[in-house]
């Protein structure tokens, strides 16, 4: 190695001497002391007390459960992380397949529990007339449909 | 050496070093995606991989970087230097598959272009604790790549030494842009202690073995030699220099190597023309001078690499009164023949 260089190595480590400490400082001063909730959803409500219907597929369960005060909650289980990274719930009226017609329940992320407060027309006699739509809404494509 | 481009040259010591690597990297991956399988069963194997291959490409980096200053600072590291492009290229490969598989995992599943995803996904520049950290890996992902892509003797020679020498000097930006990468992506989710503990012992280290090592080598640079008669420099006794061995002096801007061989003394530039290695810090093998870094060799009395080899040195006057050596540090073209000093029996 020639004089000029080595000297060009060692100013280089006296640049970074204070580079690298300044960097690692500066990162862990801003590094939050709650990790980032990255999610788009809230974290999943309590459970209301009664499940009054369930369906199971191989990589989710979904429950409609219902409080003691009438009021009904949608409950998604995720077994499996999904492979889409857009999926969205809707209610569609019977019959229908264009989500335009339906209503945005929520949205549905990684593994793990979400629960949705639905309206009364989630109520037992009244759902036949609907189903859940799991839709991807980047794709533009139905991932499944749910019938209570 | 490099009469013409071939292949890499396989030797016992190059497929021991490559196996012990290869073995080495197995090893760890295995173990860490097997204890992760175990402690967190929750995390596919995809991610495993991204952590396993991140943390080895990195312990790799680390020690790419302190075999350099190691070898400055003792000769018995210098094995791990002769093949240390072959672990450079290694921990290339690792980083690639951990860059592939994240992008893979976190920008192959929208209907946008991966590449545009990485780049358009997170745009919070102003903000440390947000920065698109995923951006500054790429970038140091494409420095490890020019640099495994111009690993070869081959690109040395085409690329002339100076640029190829600045082009890999790019390690020490890639190293600093792995280390942001680090803290303010990693770090900034897994807030155990510990591994910012890691990252930062192993970035004291190598400050401090490259401070150390350059802070040696520039007091060997200042030393004076103020004895001085019709332009030859007292630079040391007979006796000092070794059989086959040499002393270096730094003259001026230049390092030069006094070879004793065959009851004479030779001297020539320190700088091995194949990637600047300290000749002065070889030894004379079957008659050449032998560069310790990759082996290239020398004739100690025209500085000229044998036949069909064609890389030359310069080469210096010197001049022996009773014990004393005397050296004028005014080169001879390279390869010039000069006739040595005759040492008294």
């Amino acid at each position: 190695m020639i004089k000029q260089l080595r000297k060009r190595h060692f100013q280089i480590w006296i640049v970074l001497l204070v580079l690298l400490p300044a960097s690692i400082v500066m990162a862990r001063l801003v590094t939050p002391k709650i990790p980032i909730d990255q999610l788009l959803q809230p974290s999943a409500y309590p459970a209301y007390p009664t499940i009054i219907k369930t369906i199971t597929k191989d990589n989710y369960s979904v429950h409609l459960r219902k409080a003691n005060d009438s009021s009904f909650q949608l409950e998604w289980i995720n077994k499996k992380i999904l492979i889409v990274p857009s999926a969205a719930v809707y209610k569609l009226p019977a019959g229908s397949n264009d989500t335009k017609n339906g209503v945005l329940i929520g949205r549905i992320e990684g593994r793990g529990v979400y629960r949705f407060a639905v309206d009364t027309s989630f109520r037992p006699d009244r759902f036949s007339s609907y189903r859940l739509f799991l839709y991807d809404f980047i794709h533009q494509q139905v991932i499944d449909t749910i019938k209570f | 050496m490099s009469a013409s481009y071939s292949a890499v040259g396989w030797n016992r010591q190059k497929k021991n070093y490559d196996w012990f690597i290869f073995g080495f990297c197995l090893l760890y991956l295995s173990a860490f995606i097997g204890f992760m399988a175990i402690s967190n069963p929750d995390y596919t194997f995809e991610t495993a991989l991204i952590r396993s291959t991140a943390t080895l490409a990195l312990l790799l980096l680390h020690a790419i970087l302190c075999i350099g200053p190691l070898c400055r600072l003792n000769k018995k590291f210098l094995p791990l230097l002769y093949n240390r492009r072959h672990l450079g290229v290694t921990m290339f490969t690792i980083a690639l598959v951990h860059g592939s598989f994240s992008i893979f995992q976190f920008h192959s599943l929208g209907n946008a272009n991966p590449f545009v995803s990485l780049f358009s996904s997170n745009t919070q520049f102003g903000s440390l604790s947000q920065f698109p950290f995923q951006s500054l890996g790429f970038f140091a992902l494409v420095i490890f790549f020019l640099m495994a892509i111009t690993s070869h003797d081959f690109w040395l020679h085409n690329l002339s030494p100076r640029v190829w020498k600045t082009l890999h000097m790019l390690v020490y930006l890639a190293y600093l842009l792995i280390v942001l990468h680090v803290m303010l992506g990693a770090i900034q989710y897994e807030t155990n202690p510990i591994f910012i503990s890691i990252l930062s012992a192993g970035s004291a280290t190598l400050i401090a073995l490259h401070l150390l090592a350059g802070s040696k080598e520039i007091r060997k640079d200042n030393i004076e030699y103020p004895l001085q008669k019709e332009g030859f420099v007292y630079v040391c006794e007979t006796q000092e220099i070794a059989q086959n061995r040499a002393k270096i002096f730094c003259l001026g801007q230049e390092r030069i190597a006094v070879y004793r061989f065959e009851n004479k003394l030779f001297a020539v530039h320190n700088v091995c023309k194949h990637q600047g290695g300290p000749l002065g810090e070889g030894k004379i093998l079957d008659g050449c001078i032998t560069c310790p870094w990759h082996g290239y060799q020398y004739l100690p009395g025209n500085g000229q690499s044998p036949p069909p080899f064609t890389e030359k040195v310069s080469t210096y006057d010197v001049r022996i009164e009773n014990t004393k050596v005397w050296l004028n540090p005014k080169p001879y073209a390279e390869g010039t023949e000069r006739p040595g000093a005759i040492l008294n029996s």
